[in-house]
């Protein structure tokens, strides 16, 4: 009887460690995120001011390119495709930064809520398949999200132009209060841009915001004509 | 296809593309998914009529209103608008509009002479008014504009 008691004893206690230990490896997790600056509060509009950001210099071919693009052409958006990255950090459109193990989601009001994935903790990108968003990884560097982005699109915007798929950023992402988000981005793209195109951008937190559904194709009347130039389909409701 | 807007005079025209250029400077372009390259904004032009429906659906907002032509029939004006999300954080919600109310509408009309354009800024028949521009404006500068209230405008 006695050691009958004392094998259930045992038994009950590795149970409970077992169980404790998994408890901490959980909440281990969720500590370290919450100890990372707050990027996660409600949401980020930016302060838009298009006099502060530079324009990019482009190589010749990518001013040929556009020099001879149609007036009238429309862009991804009107076709309802994805801005891509850069274009996903820059609509105007408020974001959203939601942390977990090993990631880090943005998520913004437009491009049908197209989650930019963003790895923590990775040390190379490995031979990812291109994505609109690319394939970033990130890591901490003090406060300061520093975030390499590779693999975008060749589709995807840059410039006014087709990115062709060598497009690089490099990404800091800080907070420089308790509602103002700085981010300072360097994209290279030897294809479309002469030089690096480095800007910065800053962001107000609003605290109450809540991300809002944005189905592009549910009702666009802006898909381009035949040609590819801006249209618009009135035809009356029922 | 005739139309039954009245377009206003030049002057007054061109203070208000000028001042609705200025307020929106580029942040329109910014927030818009698309070129809008299909209306004209070389001038403003009002149409006042009954509001049929709105499209509360993204990516735009469509605005329809019935407005009589001069052939003693009647048109029905696609109007675009911001997308519902920026509606919202603006403080302009769908349920502003009541179809079957009459309505004063400013737009950038079509290029190619259809019954449709750029919704710019609108008298409701409880006398709401709506301003993209200065909604745009106050939330490219962080805040918001919700629709202001004052003596009902007679709908024209």
């Amino acid at each position: 009887m006695r050691r009958t008691t004392a094998q259930v004893g045992a038994l009950l206690l590795a149970t409970m460690l077992a169980a404790a230990a998994a408890a901490a490896t959980r909440t281990d997790g969720w500590a370290t995120i919450a100890g990372w600056p707050d990027f996660t509060t409600g949401m980020w509009a930016e302060n838009y001011d298009p006099k502060s950001m530079p324009k990019p210099v482009l190589t010749a071919q990518a001013q040929l390119q556009l020099q001879q693009k149609p007036k009238a052409a429309e862009g991804n958006g009107a076709r309802c495709k994805p801005l891509g990255m850069p274009g996903m950090m820059m609509p105007g459109y408020p974001m959203a930064f939601f942390f977990t193990k090993g990631a880090l989601f943005i998520m913004s009001d437009m491009d049908d809520l197209l989650i930019r994935h963003v790895f923590l903790g990775r040390q190379d990108h490995g031979d990812p398949d291109p994505a609109w968003n690319g394939h970033s990884i990130a890591h901490w560097d003090g406060a300061t999200l520093v975030v390499d982005t590779v693999a975008i699109n060749p589709e995807a915007p840059l410039a006014g132009l087709p990115s062709g798929g060598h497009t690089h950023i490099v990404e800091h992402i800080r907070l420089t209060g308790p509602d103002q988000l700085e981010w300072r981005s360097v994209v290279s793209n030897p294809d479309i841009l002469a030089q690096p195109w480095a800007f910065t951008k800053t962001y107000v937190r609003h605290r109450d915001w809540e991300l809002q559904e944005a189905s592009c194709v549910e009702g666009n009347r802006d898909e381009p004509d035949a040609t590819g130039n801006a249209h618009v389909d009135l035809t009356p409701p029922k | 296809m005739s139309r039954s807007y009245r377009r206003t005079s030049p002057r007054v025209t061109r203070a208000a593309a000028a001042l609705a250029s200025a307020a929106l400077a580029t942040p329109i372009a910014v927030y818009a998914h698309h070129s809008f390259a299909m209306f004209d904004k070389s001038h403003l032009v009002t149409i006042a009529g009954t509001l049929k429906s709105v499209e509360w659906s993204n990516p735009h907002v469509w605005v329809w209103v019935t407005v009589a032509n001069q052939n003693g029939g009647s048109d029905d004006w696609g109007l675009e608008s911001g997308g519902p999300s920026q509606m919202n954080r603006m403080g302009i919600k769908r349920t502003v509009f009541k179809p079957g109310d009459k309505i004063t509408v400013e737009i950038y009309p079509m290029k190619d002479g259809r019954v449709g354009g750029q919704f710019r800024k609108a008298t409701l028949a409880d006398g709401t008014k709506i301003d993209m521009g200065e909604s745009v404006k106050a939330f490219a500068a962080g805040g918001q504009t919700a629709p202001t209230t004052d003596t009902p405008t007679p709908a024209k």
